[in-house]
């Protein structure tokens, strides 16, 4: 029999990769333009927050490193940066309250999705209203947004977090309990 | 051209669209919202992927590429001509959003038949041949590497495609569905979103536990000094998929 470490580490890359692969699936796919921000709405938070509550901090903040920022290449790279750091931020922080071994709480992992939902909107409210408009002074690349365009983009991205937090909720309802099982 | 020289090619590129240089370099407009510089680097990608690409490939890369685009940018024009009409959108009207989004078509269109060709071009298949018949074992980061891609290969090949097939048929409003036609509730669709992400994650981590295992048991690279002393190793198959070890839900979705 090979090593159960072996194992555990190739079942995690495995893990990993699926749920990457499925966010950036979730993020290219489904895209509903923002007006208002140029920006868009989409469901990839959802296989985000999903891994990080069925295996922990660590997958849930690779997976939202990784995923995201891949489907932001395709058509908005501008963005892939602000992508990664708030999206990785959310993974681990959903999967660090509101995952553990034994299975959480159903309070612990609501208030995990919500502390979520405030980084997404908050992470992405603070790159487009100061960080990008600080590094386009540098690098022009990076000057597609300003603090009116990020002001407008957070009743969408509230939506967003609030819609993919009840679909990861209602995944970890049934997959959740299955693994603690 | 050999696959890695067309990945290598498609690689670099696409260094203009990730960097923003040198696009940003020629800022002088052709029509309001379309630069000189994405108009040049629109053709100048357009014209590399039809010749570096199959045809039919091609054409494949552009219908996806249309279909990723189109709602984005037909949808987001639509939705600005509302608030206007409305009286909430941006001042300006069309003036002030329509350079916006031609200026995204050109970016849309351009990086995702991009992207796509960059991935099509990659042999997943023949990658992870390669690295299961090496003669002399496989490293550590190889079997990383061929767990990777033997994920990446089957939600591509196997779970995307089921789950679009589905979401076709089982879709409440799909004109060809094989039930009554009915507008869904918000309570509906967020039921059936999280059904459909059950069943997507069910489909797509399935056969990791299995495949840990499997490649896990595969031989170590041996030492330089130890290669060649013993029977070379026997060349290995990929495993074959097991039908009867899906969930109820993947089982559904194949269905």
């Amino acid at each position: 029999m090979p090593p159960s470490s072996q194992v555990n580490r190739l079942f995690n890359i495995g893990i990993l990769a699926a749920f990457a692969t499925l966010a950036f699936v979730g993020t290219t796919i489904i895209r509903i333009p923002i007006p208002a921000s140029g920006g868009y709405f989409n469901l990839g938070d959802t296989f985000v927050m999903a891994a990080a509550l069925l295996y922990g901090p660590w997958i849930g903040g690779l997976v939202g490193l990784i995923g995201p920022a891949l489907a932001d290449a395709i058509g908005f790279p501008q963005f892939i940066l602000a992508t990664a750091i708030v999206k990785g931020v959310e993974g681990a922080a959903v999967g660090l309250i509101g995952w553990t071994p034994r299975g959480a709480a159903a309070g612990r992992v609501a208030a995990a999705l919500a502390a979520g939902i405030l980084i997404l909107v908050a992470g992405y409210f603070v790159f487009e209203a100061f960080v990008y408009p600080l590094m386009a002074r540098w690098i022009p690349f990076f000057g597609v947004t300003d603090p009116t365009a990020a002001l407008a983009e957070i009743l969408p991205n509230l939506f967003q977090g609030i819609f993919s937090a009840v679909i990861a909720f209602g995944i970890w309802r049934v997959l959740g309990k299955k693994q603690s099982d | 051209m050999k696959w890695q020289q067309r990945v290598v090619v498609l690689i670099l590129a696409a260094v203009p669209a990730l960097s923003g240089y040198p696009l940003t370099a020629a800022a002088g407009e052709i029509l309001p919202g379309l630069t000189w510089g994405w108009g040049a680097y629109f053709v100048a990608v357009h014209l590399l992927l039809a010749l570096t690409t199959p045809s039919r490939l091609y054409g494949n890369i552009l219908a996806a590429s249309a279909l990723i685009t189109l709602p984005v940018v037909f949808g987001g024009a639509a939705l600005s001509g509302l608030m206007h009409l409305t009286g909430v959108g941006r001042p300006g009207g069309p003036q002030a959003y329509s350079p916006h989004y031609l200026a995204l078509l050109t970016s849309m269109l351009t990086v995702i038949p991009l992207g796509l060709a960059l991935v099509a071009s990659i042999p997943f298949q023949i990658l992870e041949q390669q690295v299961l018949t090496g003669e002399n074992g496989i490293s550590r980061a190889e079997k990383n590497l061929l767990m990777v891609l033997r994920v990446f290969n089957h939600i591509v090949h196997d779970v995307i495609p089921a789950t679009l097939e589905v979401v076709r048929e089982e879709w409440p409003r799909a004109p060809g569905a094989g039930q009554a036609r009915r507008r869904p509730s918000p309570a509906g669709l967020i039921r059936m979103m999280t059904w459909l992400g059950i069943a997507v994650i069910c489909c797509a981590v399935q056969y990791i536990p299995l495949w840990a295992v499997e490649i896990a048991r595969l031989p170590e690279r041996r030492p330089r000094r130890l290669q060649g002393r013993e029977q070379p190793l026997q060349h290995l198959k990929p495993p074959e998929k097991h039908p009867g070890r899906g969930t109820a839900a993947c089982h559904r979705l194949r269905k």
